[in-house]
């Protein structure tokens, strides 16, 4: 596959709650939205398979969101993959690999959506998955970063994981 | 928040660290349920609820006090003068006069 191409598109609804600190479905003018809290650490993960397109490439994570209130001050996103090995990555405890992030400021216009990436090298950063391979993306927001300092929540609306 | 209510009846003392950010993180989300435009950052609302809190400590034994007629100023507790005074403002900030 060539670089630049879309692997996978998660929306919303996709999304599955760790067992604590989740971010919370909403909705915003009938769009699904997941809200992120701005005091408290909170994640989401998506569970899909490494397309067989795959090229073995670096992946780039697009998050699209809005601020539920804010029109200034900054998001600390963070990004993890979680490779199911066969036969050998063990499911009874998360295994993500170290988490990449970006700090993205929050759009001026109330309600507009941002466009953020982190880009995964290929390797360790995306613990190490093969083409075909099943897999968890976590996305968080790392609210108690001081970095992050933009008011109320941050509403996930997509991501998108494509080919670096 | 029966900490938060204790430290009120007191009446001079702020709220401690955990209210603050409490009341922080609970005035963010009642933002984001009314989808209000906000151009300041988390410390700039936090900052807020910490200067309320302190003028609260400051004017409470003498400023608020003295708002009271004599007959609520002595029948009243300072934590029923306080939500007294929270019905008020929330009323005015309700009604949009402010």
């Amino acid at each position: 596959m060539a670089s630049g191409q879309t692997l996978l598109v998660f929306n919303a609804r996709s999304g599955v709650p760790p067992t604590s600190a989740f971010a919370t479905l909403d909705a915003r003018n009938n769009h699904t939205v997941l809200d992120f809290d701005a005091a408290v650490d909170e994640s989401i993960t998506f569970e899909t398979l490494l397309p067989r397109n795959y090229a073995g490439g670096g992946i780039t994570a697009l998050l699209v969101w809005a601020a539920s209130t804010a029109t200034s001050g900054n998001v600390r996103w963070l990004g993890a993959f979680e490779r199911h090995q066969d036969e050998t990555t063990d499911l009874d405890s998360d295994s993500f690999a170290t988490a990449q992030g970006v700090t993205a400021a929050a759009p001026t216009t109330n309600g507009a959506p941002q466009y953020s990436e982190i880009a995964f090298t290929n390797g360790a950063q995306i613990d190490s998955l093969a083409v075909g391979e099943s897999l968890r993306f976590k996305v968080t927001r790392e609210a108690t970063n001081g970095v992050d300092t933009m008011v109320g929540d941050a509403e996930l609306l997509r991501v998108e994981l494509r080919e670096t | 928040m029966t900490g938060g209510r204790e430290v009120v009846v007191d009446g001079m003392a702020t709220l401690s660290e955990a209210l603050r950010a409490d009341v922080w993180d609970k005035f963010m989300k009642t933002m984001g349920a009314e989808t209000r435009s906000s151009g300041f950052t988390k410390v700039d609302l936090r900052s807020a609820v910490d200067a309320l809190d302190n003028w609260f400590n400051t004017n409470q034994p003498t400023t608020i006090e003295g708002i009271f007629p004599t007959a609520t100023k002595n029948g009243l507790t300072d934590a029923e003068k306080m939500h007294l005074l929270a019905a008020v403002a929330a009323c005015r900030a309700d009604e949009g006069v402010t």
